[in-house]
């Protein structure tokens, strides 16, 4: 289309050729429909608060504030809390911990709904090597879960740094960092890490407080998201399409050779 | 684009360059060859179709590697923070991710050719999927509220905690109080703690959920063990008062007894 316009207009490009150059400078159309202005006033109209959602937001904030004072204020000042936090204070594996216990129940209620089913509906036999095949299950993907986890911090670090690096457009926020960290060192002050260091009121004054407010919680967020993605590719994906199967298998496999063995010695 | 169609199909716009004034190669003749030449003097470049800042973006991302426009992407980036903010929704809708896709997906590749096989395929997959779908919501309507009330208690320590949580965290009005990595501890804990302790009515809501999901939205519907028994009775017993009916009188030689040929039906 564009090459038969051009054919077209041969003739009349010809006789420019005897004419010399024009100067042509494109200057942009000006628009007069008062785009900008109609732009402005949508972008202030939606950011604007709704007096249709208000009575929804007031009634998300007070339930909010009673479940903030009469639940999690109410747990946070117990003995137990300052115990955990005492005991875990340094601790980076307190994602996994939960996520861990969170699947113990899960396994717990399933080997006690094991546990119930009657006995005409399955022998106790059975029951046994379901309920062992439930719980050595969740034990090796659990310890699965955690050496994947384990294995991955170097890989996962690198790529925690880059994204740092990638999000405050410097590539030098790393040497940055540890220049920082060798002036704490000289005034006798620990070390920081990323977060921290992103977090800190001294650095990273180009990137502004809330560019690194951000920049802070997608890098604590990278470390919670890792964790959360092995744990559930594990306990949601590997355990059921995987070891399950597997499991179950050896377990009909055992009990074939037990009634074999108990036909054996009755004959 | 506007502009370089306009100009295309101007040549009084476009002047003349040097090349034509030697002898036209049958290029030359054939065409205007404004589209090869960048090095006209036009006072902009025809063969540019967008801004500065998009070119440089791209340029820049040109550079990037797979995994690196993975991490400078969007989404991505909304990711994290939706791990950092909302931990157990997260989980769950990575299991979402996993369950109603991957999974289904392994389990319909799986071998097993026969009718059966087939339809346990199928009811798996859906049976997948209906606990991921479930899982997310529910894992996302009971858990918010908890991690906007833990917010609230970050944003202000000294208006919700007490003494005790003063003890083991310290000046609840200090500033950096809140990043150090006891309270970030005790802020994980109480952000998916929740979750163990409503797990087990979840997973009932779960499991008590996927029979409608499953009927209504995936159309299978498991049949109780009695069903088929008390399904069959009331048409026997109205083909059995036909039956009556019909034999009621009739001798052995009519044509109602053409019908029966013996044996249980």
């Amino acid at each position: 289309m564009l090459v038969s316009n051009i054919q077209n207009n041969r003739q009349n490009y010809r006789t420019l050729q005897q004419k010399p150059l024009q100067q042509n400078v494109y200057t942009a159309p000006s628009f007069k429909g008062g785009a900008s202005a109609t732009a402005g006033s949508i972008v202030e109209t939606m950011t604007a608060k709704s007096k249709f959602f208000q009575p929804l937001e007031e009634a998300w904030d007070t339930a909010t504030d009673w479940l903030a004072k009469n639940f999690t204020a109410k747990l946070m000042n117990t003995d137990l809390v300052g115990k955990f936090a005492n005991k875990y204070e340094n601790s980076k594996l307190i994602t996994n911990h939960i996520l861990t216990i969170g699947a113990a129940t899960g396994s717990g209620m399933y080997m006690y709904r094991t546990a119930k089913i009657p006995e005409d509906q399955m022998d106790s036999d059975r029951k046994t090597v379901l309920m062992t095949n439930q719980a050595l299950t969740f034990g090796v993907s659990t310890a699965g879960a955690y050496g994947l986890d384990g294995a991955l911090i170097g890989w996962w670090k690198k790529k925690t740094n880059r994204y740092a690096e990638l999000f405050s457009k410097d590539e030098k926020i790393l040497e940055k960092m540890n220049t920082f960290n060798e002036q704490l060192k000289a005034k006798g002050l620990n070390k920081l890490d990323l977060v921290d260091f992103v977090q800190h009121k001294d650095t990273l004054p180009e990137l502004g407080a809330a560019k690194k407010q951000a920049l802070a919680i997608r890098l604590r967020g990278m470390d919670v998201a890792k964790k959360l993605l092995i744990f559930t590719l594990i306990y949601r994906y590997i355990v059921p399409v995987a070891v399950t199967p597997i499991a179950n298998k050896l377990g009909d496999k055992y009990l074939t050779y037990k009634k074999e063995r108990q036909q054996k010695l009755n004959a | 684009m506007k502009i370089n169609l306009l100009n295309y199909n101007n040549p009084y716009l476009s002047g003349y360059s040097e090349v034509h004034k030697g002898t036209q190669s049958i290029n030359e003749r054939t065409g205007a060859n404004l589209c090869d030449k960048k090095n006209t003097t036009r006072g902009y470049n025809v063969n540019f179709s967008g801004n500065l800042a998009q070119e440089a973006s791209e340029v820049a991302a040109k550079k990037l590697g797979t995994f690196d426009k993975m991490l400078n992407s969007k989404l991505f980036g909304n990711l994290l923070e939706y791990a950092e903010a909302h931990p157990i929704s997260c989980n769950a809708l990575f299991s979402l991710v996993l369950a109603g896709i991957l999974r289904p997906a392994t389990i319909m590749a799986l071998p097993g050719g026969k009718e059966k096989e087939k339809q346990d395929k199928i009811n798996a997959a859906a049976h997948s999927v209906a606990s991921g779908i479930i899982g997310f919501i529910s894992a996302t309507i009971i858990m918010t509220p908890f991690d906007a009330a833990m917010k609230k208690v970050k944003q202000n320590p000294a208006k919700y905690l007490g003494k005790k949580a003063e003890e083991y965290l310290g000046d609840l009005k200090a500033a950096g109080m809140v990043k150090t990595p006891k309270f970030k501890n005790v802020e994980t804990l109480m952000k998916m703690g929740p979750d163990i302790i409503i797990g087990i009515p979840r997973s009932i809501i779960t499991i008590a959920l996927i029979p409608p999901i499953l009927k209504y939205v995936f159309g299978i519907e498991k049949k109780p063990k009695g069903a088929k028994v008390a399904e069959q009775k009331p048409v026997q017993e109205v083909k059995n008062e036909d039956m009556n009916k019909k034999f009621a009188n009739a001798s052995l030689n009519s044509s109602a007894f053409s019908a029966v040929k013996g044996g249980v039906q």
